[in-house]
């Protein structure tokens, strides 16, 4: 809190003189640091009373970034628009560093259904406090953003403004009832699925490659990723043999896309991400049946057939008739997705071959989708846990660290899919996932009662939940299983 | 009493979209027909824009339902167009389009990245992009969009069904490839302070996303097609990746990415011309003439016109590498050329490609344009060869006198032979820069013994009708030779005084004592004379 300044209200001094780009830069840094603090004053209101020390630490710090954007700007105006958050327009970017707070916020901003809020430079830290106090209490309210409206006029908070979000609206419009998160993610899978197949089978001879339908697939997939990722990685339970290559392909789209959110990337790097994982095996298109449906072990030449679909993707990409940067970008993770960091894997060039970001993430996101899917000659099938335990021994020589880690933010310690075993001696599938601040604690649907017999199968548990008189976690995982101990299929617990 | 006035607010907020629709649509097709900065453009794209916000300041939000060739509000259409060529409503509705809305707040550039996709998504070419993904890309925050899924259906006949690939083997585990992984690695615990990101990786997170810009994507992908080109070693992968060599180059000079597409077109020429098959040099053939594009020019254009600074080097090698066939386009460059460095690159670039065969540059040249004529003999003194010079020679007749000048000087310069016959040849020509020039040839070239030439030029009928100061600027060049020899033309042309007209022997002796008396300047003489030649006055 500025100390000449008891009231905590914001101070009015603007300099006179900054330009655009240094005024976007204070906004984005000062932004990022305001997304955190609110965040954290959110979620510490839970816990907390309004009078806590932790809790005016955090109003105190909040303030003082108000007080540094209010010294630009009279008004500043956080919003909530696609997936993506806003100050004063400045879309703030999302990475690893601010990933769990961004997503917190636009989480609660989303269910809420609040396009955005509007600060006064006249606000003080007591209606900061009171104002996240109102967000909470809404919680579960089906009043939503009208009852956060309600409650704010209640609490005389009046240099807050709240606004709708508007898209509801529309659709109304059109008498359409917006689907469901997961009906939405599962819509994509298939469209994306669909679209990858018409375009891999329009690159065989005589045929006239079809980008068009893969690229608004892929941009109807960064969307869903954007809005909610555990939909989207839910999908990933999806294995379906007899589409094996195209099923594979989104699938390794979806994960690379979660990496490159992760990390960062922006919405048009990562359509061209997903554009490039999703092409990664285009080559295989021109792989012989008989080797890539091969029950058992395939000999030396097969391998080395099989091998050859990267350089085969290459040339396939080539022929594309603009062949644009998007086209240029998955020519070069078509060849690089199966180098390791330690330039050990295939193909073998004659000098090092520097890997491009791109490359990085669908070789992670190829080899656990290759781990986890079930085929004929693999002697197991691995659990997504175990997919990912090998991933991160391999940090570091094979696999970039930073990477692996992004993904396993994305996955939790026990990802979607994976059958656990918990502290109660019931067995379970984890459906859904709030990786960001508990990773090891997921949203686990109970399968088999402790003495092994099936259970009924409407217990969902969250792992996150406190006794509330001990404190103590009510459920923890104590193992993972594969799906073959307790006979079941995944895809039948996470799929709407 | 007065009369009570009833208005009917539907009916006027109805008219109030049909004309915002109209505008809309006259704006999109004004779009196609003028280029972005035309004056009728602007103007439809104002009146569009202002109809629009005034609007939305009331009302917030307009939502457009689209339907196959009209635009509906509040149920009624307000626009409608059954031509599928012309109608806004057909080309948002082919690609999926139902819902179209514009929010308070939309600004102009937003609306003009509207009629842009609206505009781009027509294109006939266009098999990457509709309606939709060209809006997606445009992260518009203040129009929004509602799409349906299976939208081309209704329009594109499907294809005939074709054997899927039902792949189940996978190419991560192979025979000789990584073992597969243990068990059970690490705890929950272990696993859970793995997840934990260090700041050391923040930042390296950070450098990552930020590293990873196109300018390591050109090189990047030209070394995954040469070892492909390396690796698969058939002619089909030469000619199926040139295409993608030729795009490479494209994309690297559109993104300003110069020096990258002259070093892959420099090495692609490289690999490609080792092998003899005819396919494969047909493919040599598509990546020269991805460098001859005019959307290239343009781009270069840009960069010449523009500061050329540190990418001097880079415009020089891309240009160097292309074919003579860009000998004229490069030429043309010469209009935007603000700076000595950009012609220097020019004539860099052009003496490389014409370097075998100078004839070459005189014939892509435009006579007629004396700024391109005086580069070709700027490329054809870089050359500096004697088939150059030849060339440069062929230039004495030229119509311009600035040509014919420097025709002269760079004879004499490159120590041509025939420097003194062609300044001869030139001695009575009409500018007097060019005679000036053609003595100084002379002298040069002859020294002493053109005594004899200078007095009779001197003396000539033709020197006696020239003014003053055209007689003194040619008899400086005089002040090139030894004294003695200064004096005795000097002393000759006195004495054939009597033959010519009063005024005018009065004039040449007066301008010749002026050239002698300037004893002092003699050391300097050179430099003004130089000086005053770049001022094109004598």
């Amino acid at each position: 809190m500025d100390p000449n300044n008891d009231a905590g209200t914001i101070t009015r001094e603007r300099p006179e003189h900054r330009d655009q780009s240094e005024d976007m830069s204070v906004i984005l840094k000062t932004g990022n640091a305001m997304i955190s603090q609110m965040a954290a004053m959110e979620k510490l209101l839970r816990i907390y009373n309004a009078d806590n020390d932790t809790v005016r630490q955090a109003a105190d710090a909040l303030t003082s970034s108000l007080n540094a954007l209010a010294a630009e700007h009279p008004e500043i105006e956080v919003r909530f628009w696609r997936d993506c958050i806003y100050v004063n327009d400045e879309r703030l970017r999302c990475d690893i560093s601010n990933f769990s707070s961004y997503k917190h916020l636009l989480k609660r901003a989303m269910d809420l259904e609040i396009e955005k809020f509007l600060i006064n430079e006249n606000v003080d830290t007591k209606e900061l406090v009171e104002f996240f106090q109102v967000l909470n209490r809404a919680e579960g309210d089906e009043a939503g953003v009208n009852g956060v409206i309600e409650g704010m006029e209640e609490a005389g908070i009046k240099n807050i403004v709240v606004s709708p979000a508007s898209e509801t609206q529309e659709l109304e419009v059109l008498g359409i009832k917006p689907p469901s998160k997961r009906e939405r993610a599962k819509k994509v899978f298939y469209s994306t699925l669909r679209a990858a197949k018409a375009a891999m089978l329009s690159q065989r001879p005589g045929g006239v490659p079809n980008v068009r339908k893969a690229k608004r697939a892929v941009q109807a997939t960064v969307d869903v990723l954007l809005d909610d990722e555990a939909s989207l990685m839910a999908m990933s339970a999806i294995k379906d043999h007899d589409e094996y290559t195209f099923t594979h392909s989104v699938n390794v789209c979806m994960f690379s896309l979660a990496i490159g959110h992760r990390v960062g990337l922006s919405r048009t790097q990562l359509a061209e991400l997903g554009i490039a994982a999703l092409f990664h095996d285009i080559g295989k298109v021109s792989v012989p049946a008989s080797v890539l449906n091969k029950v058992g072990m395939l000999d030396v030449d097969e391998w080395k057939t099989l091998r050859n679909h990267t350089l085969t993707g290459v040339q396939l990409l080539s022929k594309m008739p603009r062949c644009n940067q998007q086209v240029i970008r998955s020519l070069v993770v078509a060849f690089q997705h199966h180098i390791n960091m330690d330039q050990t894997g295939y193909p073998s060039a004659e000098d090092e071959v520097p890997l491009d970001l791109y490359s990085k993430i669908v070789r992670i996101s190829d080899t656990f989708d290759a781990m986890t899917t079930e085929r004929p000659y693999m002697n197991k099938v691995h659990s997504p846990h175990e997919a990912l335990q090998y991933l991160l021994s391999q940090a570091g020589t094979k696999f970039d660290p930073v990477l692996v880690k992004a993904f396993a933010a994305a996955l939790g310690i026990f990802p979607m899919g994976t059958v656990v075993r918990l502290n109660t001696g019931e067995a379970g599938i984890v459906v859904k996932h709030d990786a960001n601040d508990e990773p090891d604690r997921p949203v686990v649907k109970i399968i088999k009662n402790p003495d092994g017999t099936q259970a009924p199968g409407d217990k969902i548990v969250d792992l996150t939940q406190k006794d509330p008189d001990s404190g103590e976690y009510l459920y923890s995982v104590v193992e993972a299983l594969s799906c073959k101990d307790v006979g079941e299929n995944p895809r039948y617990h996470l799929l709407p | 009493m007065p009369e009570t006035v009833v208005v009917d607010v539907d009916a006027l907020i109805d008219k109030q979209v049909r004309d915002i629709a109209s505008l809309f649509s006259k704006a999109a097709k004004n779009y196609q027909v003028y280029l972005p900065n035309n004056r009728m453009f602007l103007a439809s794209l104002t009146e569009f824009a202002g109809a629009l916000q005034k609007f939305l300041y009331d009302h917030e939000t307009l939502s457009l339902v689209v339907a196959e060739f009209e635009l509906h509000y509040g149920g009624k259409p307000v626009y409608e167009n059954p031509d599928k060529h012309q109608s806004l409503a057909f080309r948002m509705y082919r690609d999926g389009v139902r819902l179209l809305s514009f929010h308070k707040g939309v600004s102009t550039k937003e609306l003009l990245d509207l009629l842009e996709a609206l505009s781009k998504c027509m294109e006939i070419d266009n098999l990457e992009e509709d309606f939709v993904t060209l809006l997606w890309e445009k992260d518009l925050k203040r129009i929004t969009y509602y799409e349906i899924e299976d939208y081309e259906e209704e329009f594109e006949p499907r294809r005939p069904e074709e054997q899927a690939v039902t792949g189940i083997q996978d190419d991560v585990f192979g025979p000789d490839a990584e073992s597969m992984p243990p068990e059970q690695l690490q705890d929950i615990e272990e696993m859970k302070n793995m997840l934990k990101f260090t700041t050391d990786e923040l930042d390296q997170a950070k450098q990552m996303v930020e590293s990873d810009d196109d300018d390591l994507l050109i090189l990047r992908a030209w070394q995954v097609i040469q070892s492909t080109i390396d690796l698969k070693k058939s002619p089909e992968a030469f000619m199926d990746l040139s295409n993608a060599v030729a795009h490479l180059i494209d994309m690297a000079v559109q993104k300003d990415r110069i020096g990258d597409a002259a070093t892959v077109m420099k090495e692609a020429k490289l690999i490609y011309s080792k092998h003899e098959s005819p396919e494969i040099r047909a493919s040599l053939g598509r990546i020269i003439d991805a460098g001859h594009s005019d959307k290239n020019f343009m781009q270069i254009a840009e960069v010449i016109s523009s500061n050329l600074g540190m990418k001097g080097d880079e415009v020089l090698r891309y240009l160097s590498e292309l074919s003579p066939r860009a000998i004229k386009p490069i030429l043309g460059l010469i209009s935007v050329c603000k700076h000595k460095m950009s012609r220097q690159v020019i004539a860099g670039a052009l003496a490389s490609i014409t370097a075998a065969d100078p004839a070459l540059i005189l014939q892509n040249a435009n006579s007629s344009a004396p700024l391109e004529t005086e580069m070709c003999l700027d490329v054809l003194e870089a050359i500096g060869s004697e088939q150059a010079t030849r060339e440069i020679l062929k230039l004495k007749n030229h119509s311009s006198s600035k040509v014919r000048a420097r025709v002269v000087s760079l004879a004499a310069k490159m120590g041509d032979s025939h420097a003194a016959d062609i300044a001869r040849s030139l001695i009575d020509d009409e500018d007097p820069l060019v005679r000036r020039r053609a003595l100084v040839t002379i002298v040069d070239v002859e020294g002493e013994e053109c005594e004899e030439f200078l007095t009779e030029v001197f003396t000539s009928k033709q020197f006696a009708m020239l003014s003053h100061d055209q007689k003194k600027g040619m008899l400086l060049v005089i002040k090139r030779l030894p004294s003695e020899v200064q004096e005795r033309i000097a002393s000759s042309v006195l004495a054939m005084g009597g033959i010519f007209q009063r005024k005018s022997t009065q004039d040449t002796k007066k301008a010749l004592t002026e050239v002698l008396n300037m004893r002092a300047e003699s050391e300097a003489a050179p430099r003004t004379w130089r000086r005053r030649r770049d001022s094109g006055s004598e």
